[in-house]
């Protein structure tokens, strides 16, 4: 694999991981 | 001719930089400005501590944007904002998988899975640092004081590589002699943490995150530029040696700290190095104790706060160090001591003169001092309260609080007098081992105890004895190149799982009502 897409790749995932990670955490919050 | 040839011409390479005291005195004049700004936040947002307890942690009531950005930067040290662009720099692209490009996917599980359990212990039972918040989980003041002990003993490793950052800076931009920039580093953490920046305020944190996000994020952006571009750097590695483009570099040793680069092994370790160390960290973990309960506004501020510092400019560092590889070649690697970690610090003052090595070495200092002030914290606090407090409670907490603030001192001097002595050759790597001893045995001992109720006191500690033994035994392994880094993670990660499930599995759980106040009021 190149090395750019390489870094690219896990830019991309980190920031899905990040949103995945948020949406998960908040859904069904109770806002207390 | 032109001709492809092994031999590299000289020519291609930028001269190394000669410091002088001309970058020394705008250095100066960022990090007294910073300084001065801390010290300003400090004394006007602290509510004057007046308990020992208070002291610690402050008083839950820190908002998700200052708790986001003080995460940010307790989680990103030296290592994260020289180190990294060391890394790069030293191998070549088979070194960003070391070199910070899972950092989001290291600090977003702590933010995700500790966060609200952390500041449930704080606000719900009084807990006032990690080891606290553990003895209170497990019902053992054992479990407390030995995992303050072996924070302490690995925390003192991590703090010895912020000296060496910060001195490395100051060698970059005075040129001055080795002990001069150790001195005047550790001058400035003295001032730092005397006039008020010692408690650690979340204030002042947020903005050294801010600070390091904008210098890093910056730096990795000019140097690209300077570099002419994507595919330039390419070209010019390349040009001087292809393996630097590698991402797996099979021509270097499989075995010893270079299998972190050199086999797949090595490469996945990476990912589980950052995976549980930022949940291992405890001053990471600490961050959630003075914060106060979320909504969902706030969850969603406090997550794109901690990726705006860690995911970007960190993601550029890797770069940087490429860069600086490109520009100057292998030549940095002739000045001693510092050799590679001086790879982002040179490249800033070639490629973005004053104000951005000004921007950048302030942005080093952040990181640096951030880390040292929370672990120090987090290392006083843990002698005083993990371990003094729960075996001597009649101890006042006048003397607890002085006491705390003596500890601060001598946790200052430890790591000082051990950089001053024997400064660590490549700073990521001399961190890394520290990485995997708390990494592993923490992110059992604190995460998955706080989701698994079976978990008991014996798992726990036998998970920590293994932990510190595995690590400090495997590194000497490592270092006489008999086994690779890489290897040492899972000997250190697995048998810390094997040993806390077993040894949890084979003792009794907590009472049921005990359990029941601990998991069933979930604020989830």
């Amino acid at each position: 694999m190149n090395n750019w897409s390489a870094w690219w790749l896990i830019v991309i995932a980190s920031t899905l991981f990040t949103v995945l990670g948020l949406f998960l955490r908040i859904r069904g919050w109770k806002n207390e | 001719m032109n001709d492809i040839n092994i031999i590299v011409d000289e020519n291609i390479f930028h001269s190394v930089p000669t410091p002088d005291m001309s970058y020394g005195i705008w250095a100066i004049f960022g990090i007294g400005l910073m300084l001065l700004v801390c010290i300003l936040l400090g004394f006007f947002s602290r509510k004057k501590a007046k308990s020992f307890e208070a002291f610690l942690s402050g008083h839950n009531d820190i908002g998700p944007v200052i708790t986001g950005l003080a995460l940010g930067a307790t989680w990103l040290s030296g290592w994260a904002t020289l180190g990294m662009m060391g890394v790069t720099y030293q191998v070549g692209w088979s070194g960003m998988w070391f070199g910070g490009m899972w950092t989001i996917i290291g600090v977003m599980p702590c933010l995700f899975f500790t966060g609200e359990k952390m500041q449930m212990y704080a606000q719900k039972f009084g807990a006032r640092t990690v080891s606290d918040a553990l003895g209170i989980r497990f019902d053992s003041r054992i479990v407390q004081s030995l995992s303050a002990l072996v924070m302490i003993f690995f925390m003192i490793l991590y703090a010895v590589g912020q000296f060496k950052a910060g001195a490395t800076i100051w060698y970059a931009v005075t040129g001055l002699p080795a002990i001069w920039c150790l001195l005047l580093a550790g001058l400035i953490v003295f001032i730092y943490m005397i006039v008020g920046g010692y408690t650690g305020t979340q204030w002042s944190l947020a903005l050294q995150g801010a600070l390091l996000g904008i210098g890093c994020f910056i730096l990795g952006i000019v140097a690209l530029n300077f570099v002419g571009g994507p595919s330039a750097l390419n070209m010019k590695l390349a040009a001087e040696n292809p393996a630097l483009t590698d991402l797996i570099r099979r021509d270097l040793p499989s075995v010893g700290n270079t299998q972190l680069f050199s086999s797949p092994v090595g490469i996945l370790a990476t990912l589980f190095i950052f995976l549980t160390m930022a949940t291992g960290f405890p001053h990471n973990v600490a961050r959630f104790l003075g914060m106060r309960k979320l909504n969902k506004k706030d969850y969603m501020l406090i997550t794109l706060m901690v990726f705006l510092v860690a995911g970007p400019p960190i993601f550029l560092n890797a770069i940087t160090g490429l860069c600086s590889r490109a520009v100057f070649g292998p030549h940095l690697l002739d000045v001693k001591p510092w050799k590679a970690d001086l790879a982002a610090p040179f490249l800033s003052i070639v490629a973005g003169g004053k104000p951005v090595t000004t921007l950048y070495v302030v942005g080093v200092f952040a990181a640096a001092l951030s880390t040292l002030s929370a672990m120090v914290m987090v290392m006083a606090g843990n002698v005083t309260r993990d371990i003094i407090h729960v075996w001597r409670p009649n101890m006042s907490h006048n003397t607890l609080l002085k006491l705390t603030k003596v500890f601060i001192g001598i946790f200052l001097l430890i790591p000082f007098y051990w950089t001053f002595k024997r400064p660590p050759a490549l700073l990521a790597v001399f961190m890394g081992y520290a990485s995997i001893g708390l990494g592993g045995i923490f992110i059992f001992c604190t995460a998955f105890s706080f989701y698994w109720k079976r978990a008991t006191a014996f798992g726990a500690v036998l998970c920590m004895v293994y932990g510190v033994i595995a690590t400090l035994i495997g590194s000497i392994f490592v270092t006489k190149g008999k086994i690779g880094m890489g290897t040492l993670e899972f000997i250190v990660l697995i048998g810390c799982g094997f040993v806390y499930f077993f040894g949890s599995l084979v003792t009794k759980p907590l009472p049921q009502e005990k359990l029941k106040k601990l998991f069933g009021g979930e604020n989830v």
